[in-house]
């Protein structure tokens, strides 16, 4: 009797064992809104298509998954990642983003130099999978003039309805820095920048990049310092907005993926990274988010070509991506800077 | 009325774990973070920070003035609306359609709200639109990005909490009390200020007491609608713990909003016990 129970406890346990082999769940912080929504549409659903391997997707911003990591370090409940660059130097700083391996991550070969990221001991902790800028923002029907330069915003004719991003936004303090260098300051001299924004007469500073885009939908701003992406989502829904790549730079990030180190599931993750870095997925990212691929070979149509955030004619080399660590180190000092000198002016 | 102690332990438990367990001890992880610093000691130095720099002393300064003129201008329509509903309104289904229609936006969602008013009170807003087409004014108004137009986001907001406080009160007032005033001659108006607005004090005690720490609370309505021009203290503490991942200063900043709340709620408190007394 007492065999027959054992036996029947077994089998019992295989038959609860079973799904979990037959489909493995991976749970993966992404963003929010539309950049979550084409993550999933050109990447989960394919994968899981593929590998038959469930995607539990967990909207996030990058800061907050990276404090989710921090809490969760030794027994994560996340296997997958994408952070924000900036963060992203943060998390691997912490400890808590693994190692890409590229014996089981194949397609990480493929990714320009630019966008792999490496630990000071050469071991790869993050691959891009697409690049965004924030530039020049504008309103068609309002500027007659397509702007060139980030010095076009403070052009007497758009006082009072310019636009920027404040620290909270990602892009806030790579802007901050990029007027600086522009002015002729540095990062530990700011004073030219600080001096240059505190004449900007903005009509508001964004820290959500989806407060940008409605105060150019409302026509509160006709110009401004916004994403590539959000600008042209904007003329994608019919509004006369077009995005210029700036003669300074355009201060640039990117969106990148991260194995969790601890993950219980590091097979089935190692897949999903393997298949975001492919050509199909990056190519269908670039298509619907206009992020300049980091997937080397993709092929765009014409509309997106235009639209990338280096601009029609330009490469991941025209974009001015911040030194991370250096920002890292200063944010605090900046923000506070900031806070008192530019937007309390 | 004697009840079995077992009940009384479970009356009063319940919710002393709860408030230990969602308040008390995420206060008490806020409170020792903001002694931590960079290296890993500990320091009352975030402290002396807030304390000797003007731009915090302003932020918070600026926090209250808000929450204060917030508080004001619900309680000046609250108040009204809520003695129009309790008895000027006699049928009791219209009464509660009423009681809807003021609850209805709390379902909706502070952001969906808050981007509503940049619609509203924008440079081609309707407010702005319809002055201009009155003739009133000849170029818009800025009430979008400043003071102003904070307040006004969130005294929408507030108002439901304090028309809801101030009638259930004014609903418990024995009516016979007025009559009483009217019988002996007074005016309604002298009957209103001598017997009906001092037994509804304690709901106006209480409605202004909600919506003033919800209105020094209130991250989403001012972020959006100060356009970042303007600081409350919340904005500051999001900024610590989203941006610059200061988490130390930020859980010292919100301890400093609400030490001086409480400060500040206790005055109020101790003014008004006096003035009863007296």
């Amino acid at each position: 009797m007492r065999r027959i129970l054992m036996l029947g406890l077994a089998a019992a346990c295989v038959a609860l064992a079973a799904p979990s082999f037959a489909q493995e769940k991976l749970v993966v912080a992404i963003y929010g809104g539309n950049w979550g929504a084409a993550i999933e549409k050109c990447i989960f659903q394919p994968f899981t298509a593929a590998s038959g391997i469930v995607v539990t997707s967990e909207p996030s911003v990058s800061t907050v998954t990276r404090s989710k990591l921090q809490q969760q370090k030794g027994s994560p409940a996340l296997d997958v990642v994408w952070i924000d660059g900036g963060i992203s130097e943060l998390a691997m700083a912490d400890g808590t983003v693994g190692t890409i391996d590229p014996k089981k991550i194949p397609n990480i070969a493929g990714v320009i130099d630019e966008g792999v990221y490496k630990r000071k001991d050469g071991s790869i902790y993050a691959a891009s999978t697409g690049f965004y800028a924030v530039g020049l923002a504008y309103n068609t029907k309002e500027v007659k003039e397509a702007p060139t330069s980030w010095w076009d915003l403070w052009k007497k004719e758009y006082e009072g309805k310019v636009i920027i991003p404040s620290p909270v936004n990602a892009g806030g303090i790579p802007f901050f820095l990029t007027i600086n260098k522009a002015a002729g300051g540095d990062i530990k001299n700011v004073q030219p920048g600080v001096d240059r924004l505190k004449t900007l007469k903005v009509s508001s500073y964004y820290d959500a990049s989806g407060q940008g885009a409605s105060n150019f939908q409302s026509g509160e701003a006709i110009i401004g310092a916004h994403y590539a992406t959000a600008a042209w989502g904007l003329a994608d829904q019919g509004l006369p907005i077009a995005y210029a790549v700036p003669k300074e730079g355009a201060p640039s990030s990117d969106i990148r993926i991260h194995l969790v180190e601890g993950t219980k599931k590091k097979e089935s993750a190692e897949k999903l990274i393997n298949f975001a870095i492919s050509k199909e997925a990056a190519t269908c990212l670039s298509e619907n988010l206009y992020v300049g691929p980091a997937t080397k070979g993709v092929t765009l149509t014409d509309k997106a070509k235009a639209r990338m955030p280096w601009g029609p004619n330009g490469t991941v080399k025209s974009l001015f991506l911040p030194n991370w660590e250096e920002v890292n180190a200063n944010r605090d000092r900046l923000t506070e800077i900031w806070n008192k000198q530019v937007a309390g002016k | 009325m004697r009840i079995n102690p077992w009940s009384a332990v479970l009356l009063l438990g319940v919710p002393v774990a709860f408030l230990i367990i969602f308040f008390i001890v995420p206060f008490g992880t806020v409170a020792v973070t903001s002694f931590r610093m960079p290296d890993g000691g500990w320091s009352a130095a975030n402290y002396e920070k807030i304390a000797t720099d003007a731009y915090y002393w302003g932020a918070l300064y600026l926090t209250f003035k808000i929450a204060l003129w917030v508080t004001l201008i619900v309680l000046l329509v609250g108040y009204p609306l809520a003695y129009t509903i309790t008895y000027n309104v006699r049928n009791p289904l219209l009464r509660r359609f009423i009681y809807i229609v003021i609850v209805t936006p709390l379902f909706t969602s502070s952001i969906v709200r808050a981007f509503g008013w940049l619609v509203l009170l924008g440079r081609k807003g309707m407010v702005n639109e319809t002055l201009m087409s009155l003739e009133l004014i000849d170029k818009p108004l800025q009430i979008l990005f400043t003071e102003g137009g904070i307040v006004i986001g969130m005294a929408y907001i507030m108002l439901p909490f304090m028309v809801l406080t101030v009638a259930s009160i004014l609903q418990n007032i024995n009516t016979s009390l007025l009559e009483a005033a009217r019988d002996l001659g007074a005016h309604p108006v002298v009957a209103f200020l001598k017997v009906t607005f001092p037994l509804s004090l304690p709901g106006v005690i209480a409605g202004s007491l909600i919506v003033f720490t919800l209105s020094v609370s209130a991250y989403v309505t001012p972020s959006i609608l100060s356009g970042g021009k303007k600081t409350v203290m919340s904005m500051l503490i999001y900024q610590q713990y989203a941006a610059t991942l200061n988490f130390p200063f930020g859980a010292t900043l919100a301890v400093a909003l609400l030490v001086s709340t409480l400060l500040l709620i206790a005055g109020y408190l101790l003014v008004i016990e006096r003035h009863a007394k007296g």
